[in-house]
């Protein structure tokens, strides 16, 4: 119900008119009017259930599965999804991430799907797609099923037009969540669907659907707002579901479609000049503000001897791998310190303390793992000499190179640079890529360091 | 009982034919107290009847006697129940005086010299004056300010959110604390290899130590980031481990005066161990970033020597890095597992 905003006003007035006679009269009403609430609450009629919802609810009854990833020593449960039927053979979708560890470790997990009625059986994989987290799996035991049928991609959905997601939310049991579709998401590498609805951990897998009960997309992902949520387009889906199968479903083809990925990305975020945007009195490298997303901050107290200015930017996106490892995103931040009060020594230490400080917390700070080699640095004095629009400037920069152990050819980088030519004022600069090729990798650093200059 | 004398008195003391020197040592011979005897025979023990009374921390009274043999030798002869009596050689009872040798009367190390063998000349060690014992004496009076100072000297670096005189304070009293606590273990173990604590002396070293170590630290940094010279700040940790292990060697050989042999394998020891810990704790944390940064030092501008590359340049250098990130690939990830270098 939308509220009317005069209302409060107008019963607020009236209680103060009222107020003393009526606080005799309040309490007498309030314990006459307990057992009446309770007994409102009792026999109002709830609300009425969408006719679409439940009309589209009980024509996918037979098309949903829940999909169980189970420890083959022990069949204990390890993660669950949702997935819905394609085709009348079994073919079924569902998202990566749901079944990663059927391609990552096949030799101790196994999966089940599960269907609204409770039957069960074998699940195995055809194939997937690592950077739109989708898979297509055949359901075994399953023959002439009924199915979901794909909208037609050229039949796009309005803003605002009413679509359905369903699955299997936290394991509690089918569900239908209704929702809007909001077009697609901003500063994304890819196409995502901007779905404002319910979404759920378990719901991962599941379609969501027009209101002719068509599929739109495939829930993917939550965004950590309230009913803001992610859908794979089925653009993407389409073109999984026609690709060639392959024999061997392992991390060779994770790798691949990694190095496609960041080939992508690269091109992407290198297709102009890197913007820069002013920082003191200097300039650093922001970035394609259509693919990342920047915030700033501005510390500047009385009671402190310094003043800082940090912005920074992250894509929006990565590549889920297991639980442990995403990889294929890129993040920096800059910030600028300016303390006269503190003097030249005490400056050059705290600019490189804090320095320090952010690349241990840092998101390219890792542990060696079994996805990531230890780190290899090599650090130097780097003079960019003057030019017409910035002025000269020297950086001590260290660049950190990890390799990655099961996708051969792909690295992730760190960047931390200060700049060491002025006594009490200074940048400090932190790039981590991951996940691209090293050639790749140095184009990125080396434009994102190009960025940064004196400008006064 | 005759008088002490010093080393100085002696070289005033006149030639006579039968004067003895009778030195107690201390169990690594170094020397605690000299006694001059002027007449033969001399008997040494715990009893009253001794010439003199040794302060044996067994209570035997059996006495020894020293006298002039036959060959114009002088002679050790102890009774049958002389039980803490030994002497080179073994199991004998009649010993002829070694001046360059030392005997154990009663349970307590004893040298018999005479004006012959008198110390003047000797360069032993246990003969020699503990000059750094005597320093030391002066030397914590300025030493334990030096180290405070040179604390707040650092916390004053480091210190950007303005001067907290609390900071200051609970970091001095820390480091007065561990100073005693060191200088304590120290005292105690000079105690019992000697006859003296000399607290204040390892005192003096200790905050010697923490001021120098200090010092070089940043000065090693600001070498490092002169002259660009990363490396220097890749393994600077171990200068710690190498000062603990010269400290040591300082509380346990010039102060403590324990044997050359000794006071090195305690600096071994105690460096040796904490290098190891530095070594393993900086092993376990190869893949943490900070570990390899150097960049956690900076000087002021005015302090670079170093020139810098361009950026061109910088990206030809770190080329390397790519074959040698592949290379460490196949590591195991986790733990000490040497054995397991070379395997996928």
């Amino acid at each position: 119900m939308k509220l009317n905003p005069s209302r409060p006003e107008r019963v607020f007035s009236r209680l103060l008119s009222h107020s003393i006679r009526c606080i005799a009269a309040l309490a007498l009403i309030a314990i006459q009017a307990l057992p009446a609430i309770s007994a409102a609450a009792e026999t109002a009629p709830l609300p009425a259930p969408s006719p679409t919802g439940q009309r589209l609810f009980d024509s996918a009854r037979d098309k949903l599965v829940q999909v169980r990833i189970l420890t083959r020593a022990g069949s204990s449960q390890s993660t669950v999804g949702s997935g819905f039927l394609i085709a009348p053979d079994g073919t079924a979708l569902t998202n990566y991430h749901v079944i990663s560890l059927l391609v990552l470790e096949p030799q101790r997990y196994r999966a089940e799907y599960v269907r609204v009625d409770g039957r069960r059986g074998e699940v195995s994989l055809l194939g997937f797609d690592v950077i739109h987290d989708l898979a297509v799996v055949k359901l075994d035991q399953i023959s002439d099923a009924p199915h979901f049928r794909l909208r037609p991609e050229n039949a796009p959905l309005q803003q605002g037009e009413k679509i359905f997601s369903l699955g299997n939310p936290l394991d509690l049991g089918f569900a239908i969540s209704e929702g809007t579709y909001n077009g697609l998401v901003e500063r994304r590498l890819y196409d995502t669907i901007h779905f404002t609805g319910a979404l759920n951990p378990g719901m991962s897998g599941g379609p969501a659907l027009d209101e002719s009960g068509r599929v739109i997309g495939v829930n993917v992902a939550g965004t950590g707002g309230e009913l803001a949520n992610l859908l794979v387009p089925l653009r993407y889906v389409s073109a999984l579901i026609a690709a060639p199968r392959v024999k061997s479903l392992d991390k060779a083809v994770i790798a691949a479609q990694l190095t496609q990925h960041q080939d992508e990305m690269v091109k992407a975020l290198l297709a102009k000049p890197f913007p820069t945007q002013a920082l003191g009195p200097t300039t650093v490298a922001v970035g394609n503000d259509k693919l990342l997303r920047c915030w700033g901050q501005s510390n500047a107290k009385p009671d402190k001897p310094y003043r800082t200015e940090s912005i920074s930017c992250n894509l929006q996106s990565s590549l889920y791998i297991d639980q442990s490892f995403t990889t294929g995103w890129v993040s920096w931040n800059h910030t600028y310190r300016n303390a006269d009060k503190l003097g030249a020594l005490r400056f050059s230490g705290w600019h490189a303390r804090s320095l320090a400080a952010a690349s241990v917390l840092g998101a390219g700070n890792q542990k060696p793992t079994r996805y990531l080699s230890r780190p290899h640095c090599h650090e130097d004095f780097v003079t960019r000499p003057a030019n017409a629009v910035a002025g000269a400037t020297t950086l001590r920069v260290n660049l950190c190179v990890r390799a990655h152990r099961e996708f051969v050819g792909l690295f992730d980088m760190t960047l931390n640079a200060a700049t060491v030519d002025r006594s009490t004022e200074g940048v400090t600069s932190n790039m981590d890529v991951r996940g691209v090729s090293f050639e790749n990798g140095n184009r990125l650093v080396r434009a994102f360091m190009e960025g940064t200059s004196w400008t006064k | 009982m005759d008088e002490v004398i010093t080393d100085s008195a002696l070289a005033a003391v006149p030639v006579v034919d039968d004067t003895v020197f009778v030195e107690v040592l201390d169990k690594h011979a170094t020397l605690i107290e000299r006694h001059r005897f002027a007449q033969l025979p001399l008997s040494l023990g715990t009893s009253y009847r001794s010439d003199h009374i040794i302060e044996a921390e067994t209570d035997s009274a059996a006495q020894v006697t020293v006298l002039r043999g036959d060959d114009g030798a002088l002679w050790v002869t102890a009774p049958e129940s002389a039980p803490e009596f030994w002497a080179p050689g073994g199991k004998t009872r009649r010993w002829r005086v070694d001046a360059s040798r030392s005997l154990i009367v009663a349970g307590q190390r004893i040298r018999i010299r005479t004006r012959d063998y008198a110390p003047v000349a000797s360069g032993s060690r246990a003969a020699r004056p503990n000059s750094l014992r005597g320093l030391g004496v002066r030397a914590w009076l300025w030493a334990v300010p030096l180290a405070l100072a040179t604390y707040a000297l650092e916390t004053w670096l480091s210190d950007t959110d303005g001067e907290r005189t609390s900071m200051y304070v609970t970091g001095s009293i820390t480091v007065i604390v561990i100073l005693a606590l060191w200088s304590g273990a120290w005292a105690l173990v000079s105690r019992l290899t000697g006859r003296a604590s000399h607290f204040l002396s390892h005192v003096a070293a200790a905050a010697l130590a923490i001021a120098a170590v200090f010092v070089l630290d940043y000065f090693l940094d600001t070498l490092a980031f002169s002259f660009n010279l990363p490396i220097i700040q890749r393994y600077d940790w171990s200068l710690v481990s190498i000062a603990v292990a010269m400290l040591v060697w300082c509380h346990s050989f010039l102060i403590a005066r324990t044997q050359a042999r000794t006071a090195a394998l305690a600096a071994v020891l105690i460096g040796g161990a904490l290098f190891a810990f530095q070594g393993l704790t900086f092993y376990n944390q190869r893949g943490d970033l900070a570990s390899t940064l150097t960049l956690s030092v900076l000087r002021p501008p005015a302090l670079r020597v170093a020139s810098g590359t361009d950026v061109e340049g910088f990206f030809k250098e770190a080329g390397a890095l790519k074959d040698r990130a592949e290379k460490s690939r196949p590591e195991k990830p986790d733990g000490l597992d040497f054995g397991g270098l070379g395997e996928d």
